[in-house]
């Protein structure tokens, strides 16, 4: 559902996990893609895989860095059509009591504020060109989250209040600003709780009333749906994928389950 | 990538289908691969709308239902059935609003509404299940309200039946039938331009209003629902389940006086 008569997609966090599966889909579809991270050993891989993929190193907390990439994107390729940002700090996962400061900031400085240039920047040539698909990735914790996950909720909540900050600001100027919030997803990252004990994938299914942990290609179709052009009155929203999880209030093993 | 979209294979009633938001899903599911039984309150609106869609290449039925009469909604599912030879989705469209104050809704104002709008809804819904959960797979939608977040003057038997408890009907089947495969998801629309709401569209100082509250500057269009609908049947959305998709151009997100 790309428009593919627009300008180019840029995915943060493109290296790896949710952006470098956003990024590869969006470059299948045949779409320009701007893949940024970092580092570019990942996302030039992609590059050197896909024609219509450019790989440029970004780091979304400096702000030289976000300015510096926008305008050269935006000089090359043209306003973007959709900016989906999928670069994220680690959990901050621990003890709030003992959360240090810079640790805490790690997550806001990333989560949030990344997330605030990458917006402001790229959104900028957008409202030039009237037309914009932003996508933020949050997460199902902004819904209902896990002890010892504060800093990481706070900047994920943090970003759905920029979503409908931003909704409400550029709507008029057909810019749409929207989240997409995975549940439990195998990602690398969740890879590794997930292997750190089998208790963990069973409980994770055992809440999901799906009962599967939720896979790549379901954050991204969600994510497709909103860069498209058909989603065009859809704006401040968050939309959960995680397989009903939220939903659910359900102790233990679903009852129904065969 | 594409494919994620398609509803190829499909077989979808749609309730409300002869005009307004339901013409519009219908249209935009079959052009999206499904076959569609088109739902009316008669069989001549019914038979309209599927030849409306037949005649544009697509795949379409009619099926008629009074959803005023629970006998007749009983029937639905089992025509839809029988005239696409099998089942795999629903969507409930239909609805009745009627504007009053809350102190002069009649008895038949709540009637009519509790009827149409919560239960034939949670019997086509029920209906739907007893044949996609042990096919073990399939997809609801329900089309709901903003007035199940929102308080709106003159809504609330409204807002109450197709607003709040369609859309906690629809989290609970969610969560109840995600097991066996079968999803269950809501579109909650904001002001849409239809037959239903052309009154206020067509006068130019509430038209105006809305166009200053809503932050994206215009009423929806039935297709801006359509679309939303079509992502949560469709393959894309296949770990989406009781969430309630708001489309509503910016509006429910934004507190501006609209001046």
């Amino acid at each position: 559902m790309a428009d593919p008569g627009r300008g180019p997609v840029v995915v943060t966090g493109a290296g790896s996990g949710i952006g470098r599966a956003v990024a590869e889909a969006f470059a299948r579809q045949g779409a320009t893609v701007v893949a940024l991270a970092r580092s570019t050993d990942a996302t030039g891989e992609l590059a050197a895989q896909h024609d219509s993929v450019v790989s440029l190193s970004m780091d979304v907390t400096v702000e030289d860095s976000v300015v510096d990439v926008a305008a050269q994107v935006t000089r090359d390729h043209g306003a973007p059509s959709a900016l989906v940002t999928c670069a994220a700090a680690g959990a901050a996962a621990g003890p709030t009591e003992s959360l240090s400061l810079s640790a805490w900031r790690d997550a806001l400085e990333c989560d949030l504020t990344g997330t605030f240039l990458s917006n402001r920047e790229f959104g900028r040539p957008m409202l030039k060109a009237g037309y914009g698909r932003i996508v933020n990735m949050t997460s199902f914790h902004t819904v209902a989250t896990y002890p010892q996950r504060a800093a990481y909720v706070a900047a994920k909540s943090g970003v759905e209040g920029l979503v409908k900050g931003l909704a409400v600001e550029w709507g008029g100027r057909g810019v749409t600003v929207n989240a997409v919030a995975p549940g439990p997803i195998r990602t690398p990252r969740t890879q590794f709780f997930l292997d750190s004990d089998p208790a963990n994938e069973a409980g994770m299914i055992g809440r999901t009333p799906a009962g599967r942990i939720g896979e790549l290609p379901d954050v991204v179709a969600a994510v497709s749906f909103l860069a498209g052009p058909d989603a065009a009155w859809i704006s401040g929203q968050v939309l959960v994928v995680d397989g009903g999880w939220t939903s659910n209030a359900w102790w233990g093993q679903h009852p129904f389950r065969p | 990538m594409t494919d994620l979209f398609s509803l190829a294979g499909e077989k979808v009633l749609v309730t409300g289908s002869s005009s307004g938001l339901g013409a519009a899903v219908a249209g935009m599911l079959a052009e999206a691969g499904a076959t569609v039984a088109c739902a009316a309150r008669t069989s001549a609106k019914a038979e309209a709308a599927a030849r409306l869609l037949v005649g544009r290449g697509l795949a379409a039925v009619p099926v008629v239902a009074d959803l005023a009469d629970e006998g007749q909604v009983d029937a639905l599912v089992p025509a839809a059935v029988e005239a696409m030879d099998g089942f795999t989705g629903l969507v409930n469209v239909a609805g009745v609003q009627l504007r009053r104050p809350a102190v002069d809704v009649s008895r038949d104002d709540l009637r009519a509404m509790v009827h149409v709008n919560l239960e034939a809804t949670y019997l086509l819904c029920a209906a739907a299940g007893r044949v996609l959960l042990p096919q073990g797979r399939g997809s609801v939608v329900n089309v709901t309200s903003l007035t199940a977040q929102f308080g709106l003057p003159s809504l609330s038997v409204y807002g109450a039946t197709r607003g709040g408890s369609v859309q906690q009907l629809t989290r609970a089947l969610a969560v109840e039938w995600a097991p066996s495969g079968v999803r269950a998801n809501a579109v909650a629309p904001g002001r849409i331009r239809t037959p239903m709401t052309e009154g206020l569209f067509a006068d130019d100082e509430t038209r105006g209003s809305f166009e200053r509250h809503i932050p994206m500057g215009r009423g929806g269009r039935p297709v801006d629902v359509a679309a939303a609908v079509l992502y949560l049947l469709s393959p894309a959305a296949a770990y989406v389940t009781g969430h309630t998709l708001v489309v509503d151009g910016g509006w429910s997100v934004s507190g501006s006086l609209g001046g």
